[in-house]
């Protein structure tokens, strides 16, 4: 609405500043005639192309095929142009009554059609501007999409996991409450930003850790390794969480006895270098009871990621070693 | 009744332990965290109910259950998972929700108590049930309501509704349930409870008329077996 009404009075005043600069180099020059021209011509421009607009609004043009829209846009471009030009021809022969015989057929002619060009500038700025901002909504929309979400399945385990614990170890169940509602706070802020600092990335992946640690017990062997300088890098909020609970879920969890996790993190020159390593699960891979593979989250973390940090910033997951799975994220400075 | 708990995390046993407290009808035998451990705990104390958890490292509790010749009645307890959720409404298997309301775990073994007492316990495994899975669904076979077992290469098929495939061998089938089921031909196991007559075939064979109108051929060498068994 406000990018409306500023290109609207800038664009029409920019447009009556270019004629009255022509009437004044010409030899017409500036007179009372041409300088109520120049502002009735821009004012009566303004009017119709806002009621274009009307139009365009109440008709949904925007939701049209290119190839529906070219013509409509043409033809009501040669409707204003035409109106404009008689409007400012009957004006100038008012203006101007004693030269010679007012302003010919010809040059009428000529400014209806220099009107009808500006007119189609006018729509193609008019719906270039609104593609451009409704490219930016969807973009947002899926960047919301793909905002990593806590995988239920986790959290009516660890829910589990908590009840037992009540009678068993009351403090530590407390404790654990604490760090579900922490991690809670995280994933469903709403306000939350799109990107976080790792250190405070992290902060939620040792809430999700503690978690984990009272559901899994002695299963899960956790060791970080974060190189101070990395702590004020900015990463997707809840990446590294993704990549971990990944690591746990297609790892360690299915594994009777457990395994190891390690996450690393190290700037290499101008890149922010993150590795989440997990033993593997056990070959051949039992089929997961449910159909929600593993891929998913991986691949939302990833066009995320380059959603967010552009195409240089990648995602793989590396499972060429046997004894070792490992997901790499390379995220470029800023 | 005896029941056993089979979860791979310890809290998970540790809690469910803690509910059936309230429940004097259910003895707790035993307690395994994986399937492996589970089948042998089957084995060694003969539950007549298990708790199972659905997912577990390495083999899931379908996998455990469909190793089994016969299963013993079945309560499922699962974390959200729309998909095993679905599967069940399917086969009607009575599943519990982690964490586990007391109240709807009182209905579960109320259940599992009133289908005990309808159907007292067979006194041979040849009239148990088997756990059976096609894709999404899995459901229990009563093999008693199963007339024609028929072999599919190393499967065998059950002619029920759904047709489901049964992870053995015809041949081990048929030692495994003699005492209900003949073979009639290199394909075919009958159950004896489903035939309603029995006439001359071609060949000195016999045709065995099921009680459903099926007609099963029964080879020369399987009739004259068949006539030795039924004469004593």
């Amino acid at each position: 609405m406000i990018a409306y009404v500023v290109c609207q009075a800038l664009g029409w005043s920019v447009w009556g500043g270019l004629n009255f600069t022509f009437f004044a180099v010409s030899d017409m020059g500036v007179t009372f005639g041409t300088v109520v021209w120049t502002i009735a011509a821009s004012a009566l421009g303004l009017a119709l192309s806002h009621a274009y607009r009307a139009v365009i609004r109440r008709r949904r043009w925007t939701a049209r095929p290119l190839h529906a829209l070219v013509p409509r846009v043409i033809g009501a471009s040669i409707v204003q142009a035409v109106v404009l030009d008689g409007a400012m021809t009957a004006l100038a022969r008012v203006l101007t009554p004693a030269s010679a015989g007012g302003v010919p057929i010809g040059a009428s002619v000529i400014f209806a059609f220099n009107f009808t060009i500006l007119y189609v500038s006018w729509s193609t700025i008019y719906f270039a501007v609104h593609w451009f901002e409704r490219s930016r909504r969807a973009e947002r929309a899926e960047l919301h999409f793909l905002k990593a979400q806590l995988n239920p399945h986790f959290l009516y385990n660890a829910l589990n996991s908590v009840r037992g614990l009540i009678g068993e170890d009351p403090a530590r169940a407390q404790e654990a409450v604490t760090r579900l509602a922490k991690l809670l706070r995280a994933a469903l802020g709403s306000v939350a930003a799109d990107t976080v600092p790792l250190a405070d990335e992290l902060a939620v992946v040792d809430d999700y850790l503690a978690l984990e640690a009272v559901r899994l017990e002695h299963r899960l062997a956790v060791s970080l390794d974060i190189a101070p300088d990395t702590l004020t890098a900015r990463v997707p909020s809840m990446l590294v969480q993704t990549l971990v609970e990944n690591a746990i879920k297609h790892g360690v969890a299915r594994r009777r006895d457990g395994g190891q996790l390690r996450v690393h993190a190290e700037l290499r020159g101008r890149v922010l270098a993150i590795d989440v390593e997990n033993t593997p699960g056990p070959e051949p891979a039992p089929e997961p009871v449910t159909a929600r593979g593993g891929g998913v989250g991986l691949a939302n973390a990833s066009e995320r990621l380059q959603l967010l940090f552009g195409v240089r910033a990648t995602l793989r997951l590396d499972r060429s070693r046997r004894d070792l799975t490992v997901a790499r994220a390379r995220i470029p400075l800023p | 009744m005896k029941a056993l708990i089979v979860d791979d995390e310890r809290l998970a046993r540790v809690e469910l332990r803690r509910l059936l407290a309230a429940h004097p009808a259910i003895e707790i035998v035993g307690e395994a965290a994986d399937a492996g451990a589970a089948r042998a705990q089957i084995e060694a104390l003969d539950p007549a109910l298990i708790f199972l958890d659905i997912e577990m490292p390495g083999e899931t509790a379908f996998d455990l259950l469909a190793s089994l010749d016969a299963a013993p009645a079945v309560v499922f307890t699962t974390a959200f998972d729309h998909h095993a959720v679905r599967a069940f409404e399917v086969s009607a298997l009575d599943y519990l929700l982690k964490p586990i309301e007391p109240a709807r775990l009182a209905t579960a073994i109320e259940r599992v108590l009133a289908a005990q007492l309808g159907k007292p316990r067979a006194p041979e495994p040849a009239a148990g049930r088997v756990f059976v899975r096609d894709g999404d669904r899995c459901w229990f076979v009563t093999l008693a309501d199963v007339p024609v077992i028929e072999s599919e290469g190393n499967y065998a098929r059950l002619d029920v509704p759904g047709q489901p495939l049964l992870a053995r061998s015809l041949g081990y089938l048929e030692a495994r349930l003699a005492a209900s089921f003949f073979r009639a031909n290199r394909q075919q196991l009958v159950n004896l409870g489903h035939v309603a007559r029995i006439e001359p075939g071609p060949g000195g064979g016999l045709i065995l008329i099921l009680t459903s109108g099926r007609e099963v051929e029964m080879s020369r060498r399987q009739a004259q077996k068949f006539r030795l068994l039924t004469s004593l």
